[in-house]
């Protein structure tokens, strides 16, 4: 009869060995042996104690993480808050640029020229635009600083991601239509990766968490977002 | 404080109202969980220092990865796999760099192990209670970093080999057989100080 090895004994000694290696152990009297004493020597290692952390150290640690803390879980929410809030008054906004510019160029209250004139459209489709690249940056920064792990849950970044595609068309055609070739170009190159986030699986691997940032990265992509977007909002709210 | 606050009586209470921007809630969870994560990477590491800077870098890194925390496992085992990656990538760096170390003063035959900072604790902040327990700490030092872990999270914590898998990153069966290699390194280790052989009784 072929004895246990160390391995099968490790693993009778912690419960997880088939009922072959149990049923071996329990009829063989030198394995019932060497189980005994990786037992006795196992179970001595998990006897020794440790320490409590010294006092002193408990009491500084909160205040030494506190301020990152603070700062971390503020700038999350006031993100995400910001996020929602603007979401709906974008869409509306950029209908109104959208359909302005296209459909409605002819047709405008006479009473009221200037609630469609060329400086009032500009103004909004450039906040418009800000509002959707910081928001995107938001989306394209979660991911692309997310943390390697065997799995990771980007259901949060789909959804907004899901959102913003439309948006980001609109704004795209807008763009063509209105002759801006480096935004309609930045907002194409955005749209594919913003639809590659939506339709990836909930759950990533290590290996497809790695192709999104890639995509992301490539081309300075977030980069552009973050300084157009910035740049757009601060000449919008100058006009 | 966690009487004042109904969401400070579970972990999911203090996690959720983290998540809304309150600092006192992730207080709660870091005064809730210090102490057993400090003694997880303590057992990792066997040193004092470096548990004490893990303990500050997990609780951070939970922080900012809060929003990932889905609820699947508890947050105490959630908590427990970022200080295991924590310490894990410690120790790693620590080995890669005592091996270059090595490899430069080649001819010296030194070994890797004692070019390391002594992972010897403190006499005064330890006391251990048996010829096993003043052995204990240099034998982990010749584990790898991934086989100290996997000992530590299977032996004390008690996660399952799937758990210690996720933990490290790695497949349950490479998981499995870190454990079996720092059993038996520490067999070898510990029994031939005490004068006997593995297999045989203490």
């Amino acid at each position: 009869m072929t004895h246990l090895t160390e391995d099968q004994l490790t693993l009778l000694y912690y419960g997880e060995a088939g009922d072959v290696e149990a049923s071996h152990a329990a009829a063989c009297e030198p394995c019932r042996a060497r189980l005994a004493s990786l037992a006795q020597f196992m179970d001595a290692v998990r006897s020794v104690p440790v320490s409590d952390p010294r006092a002193e150290w408990q009491q500084r640690l909160w205040p030494a993480i506190a301020p990152q803390v603070t700062e971390a879980l503020g700038r999350r929410r006031s993100g995400w808050s910001r996020l929602w809030l603007l979401g709906p008054g974008l869409a509306a906004a950029l209908a109104v640029v959208f359909f302005s510019g296209m459909y409605l160029q002819n047709r405008i209250d006479r009473s009221h020229p200037e609630a469609f004139s060329p400086k009032s459209r500009e103004r909004v489709l450039l906040i418009t635009m800000g509002d959707h690249l910081d928001r995107s940056q938001i989306v394209l920064a979660e991911l692309a600083n997310a943390p390697e792990s065997g799995k990771t849950d980007i259901s949060s970044e789909q959804q907004l991601a899901s959102r913003l595609i439309g948006e980001n068309r609109l704004l795209r055609q807008t763009a063509q239509y209105s002759g801006d070739a480096s935004d309609a170009a930045l907002l194409d190159q955005l749209e594919r990766v913003l639809l590659d986030i939506a339709h990836s699986p909930t759950q990533v691997s290590s290996g497809e968490l790695k192709d999104l940032q890639d995509r992301i990265e490539s081309q300075g992509l977030l980069f552009k977002v973050r300084i157009v977007g910035a740049a757009d909002r601060q000449k919008g709210l100058k006009l | 404080m966690e009487a004042t606050h109904g969401w400070a009586t579970t972990d999911e209470g203090a996690v959720a109202e983290a998540r809304t921007g309150n600092p006192e809630a992730f207080r709660v969870l870091v005064e809730r969980h210090s102490r057993s994560v400090y003694r997880l990477v303590y057992r990792m590491t066997q040193n004092e220092h470096d548990a004490e800077d893990l303990v500050q870098e997990t609780f951070l890194k939970a922080c900012r990865q809060l929003h990932r925390f889905d609820g699947r496992a508890s947050f105490g085992t959630w908590l427990y796999r970022i200080a295991a990656n924590c310490a894990t990538d410690l120790l790693r760096a620590r080995q890669s760099r005592a091996q270059k170390q090595v490899a430069f003063h080649a001819e010296t035959e030194e070994n890797p192990m004692e070019q390391m900072p002594s992972h010897a604790p403190s006499p005064e902040r330890l006391s251990l209670s048996s010829e096993i327990g003043r052995l204990l700490g240099p034998a982990m030092s010749q584990l790898s970093a991934q086989e100290r872990a996997a000992f530590v999270l299977r032996h004390y914590e008690g996660c399952s080999i799937e758990e210690i898998g996720q933990a490290l990153k790695v497949r349950p069966n490479a998981a499995k057989h870190s454990i079996f290699r720092a059993v038996q390194k520490l067999r070898r280790a510990l029994e031939s100080k005490l004068g006997v052989t593995a297999g045989s009784s203490l």
